[in-house]
């Protein structure tokens, strides 16, 4: 949290001075959208959406339901292909390569592209298993010692394993809402992804948890780009350093989180998060 | 008024739920009764005595029942489940809908056209009655059951719970038998052992391929005992003796269903 | 209506309130000062508890909307604005009041000469916070940078009136204690205006989110 509020105070103090914008260091892009247009069988469910998203930050995605930010979300990791009857154009970058071009694995991709969902969806496996799965499946590991390892690694990282460190081998049917979704991200983090997608990570959980595993978003920016959908805004200001606005499967607008939340230069955005919306 | 015809209504569901209660109740007393005499371990170990004789068990039903479920299970149990992972998993397009109708329609066909059916393709052309046939008529009652329950079962499994495997870069076939079938399992068990119990007490379509035999064969090609048709055949015999015999078995067969329902029941809500 | 659409209009009333006692507290001031009215300047001084108290009283409902409505966008410039300003229009009534008191001396001692650039520059100090006022509350941002730009009038009248005053001063030394209570009157004034031109410059932010003061952007 604090990494945050401190990068907010840095970009506010630099606002007077308009020019520094233009001097800032320019960020690698890791995922961009060119012209991408998505159908569900006859249904136009994205309009030619248009969006670069720097490495190593944190992008909301807000809008009411059925903007198409959750779907816009899937095509990122191609999670929709298995929706029968699902159709993309245009392109989706990752790290300058089309994910839709006929060579790539889609196997491979959902490796490199991980996801968390709204409900924490723990395999009807041991803590240790949960984890190991991904490992085990992509053979990251060589020896037993070192998937021992990397499973500690990633519970480290999700702030689980002092948790669970004594009950590895119990069921991960058995911890607690909050508890699951944070093994639910070490299992993605596991598996070593460049880029963490989470659709609705904190809805189902109680605020003391959000926090827990909003904390945890914000720490997951030194090392992967996560790209978050939101139904709360608070949460989208708190977490993110960028947010993009969805209505109607169009992208309204797509600015630094601040300006999002102090300064939205389209009317629709500042109607939606005025709550002027509808 | 409406307090009325709330207290009506409740009453009348009340005296139905107890009729429909005293009935079973009824049916297992007269069977526990009648078996419970009649039960003793001659009936568990010995043959059938020749007829005039007393005395004498069903040793040669038992195991003869016991084989032919046995056998199909093994037969009905992959290919159902086959199946079911085929519809739930990747059954889309024509051919899903097609192979689900004809599972209904194969549920819906009464057990001994199953027999007839067998009898014209097995038993005819082997020229003898045979366990094999009845394994296999038995087998052919328990493809549907299996196939829905498990069907049912595979698509309970919540959507997100195959995202979240395929998005750790798992393929869809590992994803299915790694995660789907293992989250599913209990379910699957239970309607495999459901459908055990129930054609461990079918006797239409016995009648006409594994016929039945007075002796303890474990051969496959040859006539079979089986407790159904035991059954069947004493209970329409004018001996008092087997009459008891009869009821013997039906007990044994009574009891067995309750505790694979029983076994069921605990196996669901056992917890991980 | 939204539930915040309340407590925002609540605090845009406070503000209109507070902001129009203070404009007559210029303006009693003004003619206090040309019309020698003792009287008039204590009446300024004792109506300026009631706006200390808007000024609480804006500070408080503004921090529960950011709390219990936690505003966003045009809201939050909004409720920042009027926190803002609260401060600075509280800041123009000490003003007035520091002049009030300045008058009781000046109005014991003989006039010093018929003023003429003086009541020009109060007329104009009056105007130009009526005007910030007027442009917060209507989200005006022309008359926001009109205003803005007449604070070289008042910077002008103020070094006239200086270079006069010390002129007086210089030549009759008997005019010392008035002129340099006057000198301490025309730097409230332009301080004043100062503060308008603060206003006009929230209103540009709550309008456009820019950002403005202390930068050197054309307008």
């Amino acid at each position: 949290m604090q990494a945050t509020s401190k990068g907010k105070m840095e970009n506010i103090s630099q606002e007077p001075k308009p020019q520094d914008q233009q001097n800032q260091p320019s960020t690698k892009i890791e995922i961009e959208a060119e012209n991408l247009n998505f159908f569900y069988s006859q249904k136009q469910a994205l309009y030619s959406i248009n969006l670069k998203v720097p490495e190593k930050s944190i992008t909301a995605f807000i809008g009411p339901s059925g903007c198409g930010k959750s779907t816009f979300l899937r095509t990122i990791n191609r999670m929709n292909d298995i929706i029968p009857g699902t159709r993309v154009e245009g392109k989706v970058l990752l790290n300058n390569q089309n994910i839709y071009a006929p060579t790539v694995d889609v196997v491979d991709l959902r490796r490199r592209v991980g996801m968390v969902f709204q409900k924490s969806t723990p395999f009807p496996k041991s803590i240790f298993d949960n984890v190991a799965y991904g490992i085990k499946i992509n053979k990251l590991s060589s020896s037993r010692a070192q998937l021992q390892q990397m499973v500690e690694q990633a519970l480290e990282q999700a702030a689980l394993w002092s948790e669970v460190k004594d009950r590895l081998n119990d069921s991960a049917l058995a911890l607690s809402g909050g508890q699951q979704q944070r093994l639910c991200i070490a299992r993605t983090l596991a598996v070593m992804p460049e880029v963490i997608l989470m659709d609705e990570p904190c809805s189902a959980l109680d605020p003391i948890a959000t926090e827990k595993i909003e904390e945890l978003i914000v720490e997951l920016r030194e090392k992967y780009t996560v790209i978050i959908v939101t139904h709360n805004m608070q949460q989208a200001s708190r977490v993110s350093d960028y947010t993009a606005f969805f209505l109607l499967g169009e992208l309204i607008e797509f600015d630094e989180t601040e300006k999002i939340f102090t300064y939205p230069k389209e009317k629709k955005t500042e109607d939606y998060i005025t709550g002027r919306f509808g | 008024m409406r307090k009325l015809i709330d207290k009506l209504v409740f009453t009348i569901c009340s005296l139905s739920t107890v009729l429909v209660l005293a009935i079973l109740a009824l049916i297992i007393i007269y069977i526990l009764a009648n078996g419970v005499l009649a039960i003793n371990l001659d009936f568990f170990t010995k043959l059938p005595k020749p007829v005039g004789e007393t005395g004498g068990g069903m040793v040669n039903g038992i195991i003869g029942s016991a084989i032919m479920v046995a056998i199909a299970a093994l037969i009905s149990i992959p290919i159902s489940i086959g199946a079911a992972i085929y519809l739930s998993e990747f059954g889309k397009g024509y051919l899903a809908v097609i192979v689900r109708f004809l599972v209904d329609v194969l549920a819906g066909v009464p057990s001994i056209v199953i027999g007839i059916f067998i009898y014209t393709i097995v038993v005819l052309p082997m020229k003898r009655f045979s366990a094999i046939a009845g394994a296999l008529a038995l087998a052919i009652i328990m493809i549907p059951t299996i196939v829905r329950a498990t069907e049912e079962a595979l698509k309970l499994v919540p959507q997100t719970l195959r995202e979240a495997a395929l998005a750790l870069g798992a393929p869809y076939w590992r994803v299915v038998l790694e995660i789907v079938v293992v989250s599913a399992h209990k379910a699957i068990i239970s309607g495999v052992l459901l459908s055990i119990a129930r054609v461990a007490g079918e006797t239409a379509p016995l009648l006409f391929t594994a016929l039945g035999n007075r002796f303890l064969v474990t051969v496959l090609d040859r006539p079979m005992a089986s407790l159904p048709v035991q059954i069947y055949s004493y209970a329409v015999s004018p001996y008092d003796d087997w009459h008891s015999q009869a009821w013997a078995a039906t007990f044994v067969l009574v009891m067995f269903i309750l505790i694979i329902n029983l076994a069921v029941r605990f196996f669901i809500y056992s917890k991980e | 209506m939204r539930i915040i659409e309340a407590d925002l209009n609540k605090l845009k009333e406070k503000i209109n309130l507070m902001g129009s006692l203070t404009q007559d507290a210029i303006e009693q001031t003004v003619k206090a000062l040309v019309e020698r009215n003792t009287k008039l300047s204590e009446e300024v001084i004792i109506a300026d508890d009631k706006i200390d108290t808007l000024e609480n009283e804006i500070d408080k409902l503004a921090t529960d909307v950011m709390v219990l409505r936690q505003p966003a966008a045009g809201d939050l410039r909004f409720t920042i604005t009027c926190l803002h300003t609260a401060g600075i229009i509280e800041r123009v009534a000490d003003h007035a009041v520091n002049i009030a008191k300045h008058i009781r001396v000046i109005n014991n001692e003989p006039p010093l000469k018929p003023y003429v650039d003086l009541p020009k520059m109060g007329v104009i100090t009056r105007e130009m916070f009526g005007d910030s006022l007027q442009a917060l509350i209507n989200g005006d941002t022309n008359l926001a940078r009109q205003t803005i730009r007449r604070d070289d009038e008042v910077d002008e009248l103020f070094h006239l009136i200086y270079d006069d005053l010390l002129v007086i001063m210089q030549s009759d030394p008997t005019t010392v204690k008035r002129g340099s209570e006057l000198l301490f009157v025309i730097k409230h004034l332009e301080r004043m205006a100062d503060y308008s031109t603060n206003i006009c410059e929230m209103v540009i932010y709550m309008m456009e989110g820019k950002v403005i003061k202390h930068t050197q952007e054309a307008f």
